[in-house]
C-alpha cells in the first residue's frame, strides 16, 4: 500500500487521476483541493519514512489501490445519523470513518457507538481529527468530504470501500498496554468524567486517589476482555474540583486498571509494530499521546506509517493505540 | 470455514462468559465487551446478543482472524 509525505500539488494530481485517497494534514492544505474520490481529517503530526513528525507543508497520503476498491461511496453523517455507520457499511469491504475532534458527533460516538445497530459487524476504522497540540482550543478541527467538496468541524465523514470478493479486509490495533495488577476501578456512570470511582469496590475521589498515590497518568486506565484492550486516557486531574476528564469515556460497570509502566517507549513500539503484517497494510493511525508522551518526533518506531491522532477507531472510539486495516487475498 | 449454527451452545456459553477465549479478531473482541456491559445490566438480552456474535462471525468467517478463533474454538 502507498502512504507517502507529499505537497499540495502532488495530491492534487493523484486527485485528477482519479485515485482513492485517505488524507491528513493542516486544513489550509485540505482547502486547496479539488474536488474527487477523497477524504480528509486535520493533523499535522505524522510518523513517515523520516520518522515522527511536525509538517505544516505537507499531506499525509494513503492511496487505496484500485485492486482493492470495487465503489468508494463517501457519506457525511450527523451526530444522530452516525448511528447508521455500521448498517451503511458494504458487505464485503471495510469503512474509514473521520470525525471531528470535541463536536457533538465525537462525543455521541464515543458514548453510543457500542450500541448502534449491527456494531462491530463490519470493519470500521478511522480516528479523531485535531490541529496542531498548539492550537488546541483556538482553531477547530475539521473532516473533508472530498467529493464535495466541503468541510465539517461536527459530523463524520466516512468513505465506505466495498471490495472485490477475491479481497478480504482485517482490523488490528497494537497497544504496549497491559492492565497492571494493582487497584481497580468501576465507575457508577459512563462519561468523559468522574468524580468519585469505586477503588477496589470502595467509593473514592479519583482526582483526589490519584494524586495522594502519585500514580503517572501519562498511563492509560485498561480494561481487558476476550483479547481486548482498551485503553482510556487521561485528559486532566483536578484535585481540587475533584474531577477527572478522559480522552475517551469509562463505562460504567466496567473494571478498569492502571497500565503497567512500559519501559523505554520507542523500543517496545517498534517491537510490537514489528509483529504486524505490514505489507497488507492499507490504513492506520496511531495516538497524538503516543507521540507526545514517548516524544517520537524525529524517532522511528517500525515501518507502519500514518498519521497522529485525537483519538482512534477500531469499531469504538479508543486511546493511546495503534489502528490499522490489513487487506488480504481471501 | 463453517460457523456452527446459532443453537450451537458455543454463542451462548462465549455471550455468557462461560467460554473465555483471548480472541484475534478485534469485531469479537469489541463485541463481547459491550456484550459483557450489556448482560451485566440486562441477563434477559441475552438471545438477541447470541444471534448477533453469529451473525457477526458468519459474515465475516473469511477473515484471517475469525479463522484462527473459529478453528481454536471448534473442537
Amino acid at each position: 500500500m502507498n502512504h507517502s509525505l507529499l505537497s499540495v500539488d502532488q495530491t492534487i494530481a493523484l486527485i485528477r487521476a482519479g485515485k482513492t485517497l485517505l488524507l491528513a494534514g493542516e486544513e489550509s492544505l485540505l482547502a486547496r483541493l479539488p474536488a474527487g474520490r477523497w477524504i480528509g481529517g486535520t493533523i499535522p503530526y505524522f510518523m513517515s519514512e523520516e520518522g515522527g513528525g511536525l509538517h505544516r507543508d505537507k499531506l499525509f497520503v494513503t492511496e487505496l489501490p484500485a485492486a482493492i476498491v470495487q465503489e468508494a461511496r463517501v457519506v457525511r453523517y450527523d451526530a444522530d445519523s452516525v448511528a447508521r455507520v455500521y448498517a451503511d457499511a458494504p458487505a464485503n469491504g471495510f469503512s474509514v470513518i473521520l470525525i471531528p475532534a470535541a463536536g457533538r458527533t465525537h462525543l455521541k460516538f464515543a458514548l453510543e457507538a457500542p450500541q448502534y445497530e449491527r456494531f462491530a459487524s463490519r470493519p470500521l476504522v478511522g480516528w479523531i481529527t485535531g490541529v496542531e497540540v498548539a492550537n488546541i482550543g483556538k482553531v477547530a478541527p475539521k473532516a473533508f468530504d472530498g467529493t464535495g467538496p466541503a468541510a465539517l468541524a461536527d459530523g463524520a465523514i466516512v468513505m465506505h470501500v466495498a471490495m472485490p470478493p477475491s479481497k478480504v479486509a482485517d482490523v488490528g490495533i497494537v497497544n504496549i498496554f497491559k492492565a497492571g495488577d494493582g487497584d481497580t476501578f468501576t465507575f457508577t456512570e459512563t462519561g468523559f468524567s468522574a468524580g468519585d470511582a469505586l477503588v477496589n469496590g470502595v467509593r473514592q475521589n479519583l482526582a483526589q486517589y490519584l494524586k495522594a498515590k502519585g500514580i503517572d497518568t501519562h498511563l492509560p486506565l485498561v480494561t481487558e476482555y476476550c483479547g481486548a484492550r482498551v485503553n482510556v486516557s487521561f485528559q486532566e486531574v483536578d484535585a481540587a474540583a475533584g474531577r477527572v476528564k478522559f480522552y475517551a469515556p469509562v463505562f460504567e460497570g466496567v473494571t478498569y486498571r492502571m497500565a503497567r509502566p512500559v519501559g523505554d517507549y520507542v523500543t517496545r513500539f517498534a517491537e510490537e509494530v514489528a509483529r504486524e503484517p505490514r505489507e497488507a497494510i492499507a490504513f492506520s493511525c496511531n495516538c497524538i499521546l503516543n507521540y507526545l508522551y514517548a516524544s517520537l518526533e524525529g524517532k522511528k518506531t517500525g515501518q507502519i506509517f500514518h498519521p497522529f491522532t485525537f483519538g482512534e477507531v477500531a469499531y469504538q472510539l479508543l486511546n493511546q493505540t495503534l489502528v490499522y486495516l490489513s487487506v488480504l487475498d481471501a | 470455514m463453517n460457523v456452527p449454527p446459532v443453537t450451537d451452545g458455543l454463542w451462548r456459553s462465549l455471550i455468557c462468559g462461560e467460554r473465555k477465549h483471548t480472541f484475534h479478531s478485534v469485531g469479537a473482541q469489541m463485541f463481547l465487551l459491550r456484550a459483557s456491559m450489556v448482560m451485566k445490566r440486562n441477563s434477559s438480552e441475552e438471545p438477541r446478543l447470541i444471534a448477533e456474535l453469529h451473525q457477526l462471525f458468519v459474515e465475516n468467517a473469511d477473515s484471517p482472524s475469525m479463522k484462527r478463533d473459529l478453528q481454536a474454538l471448534l473442537p
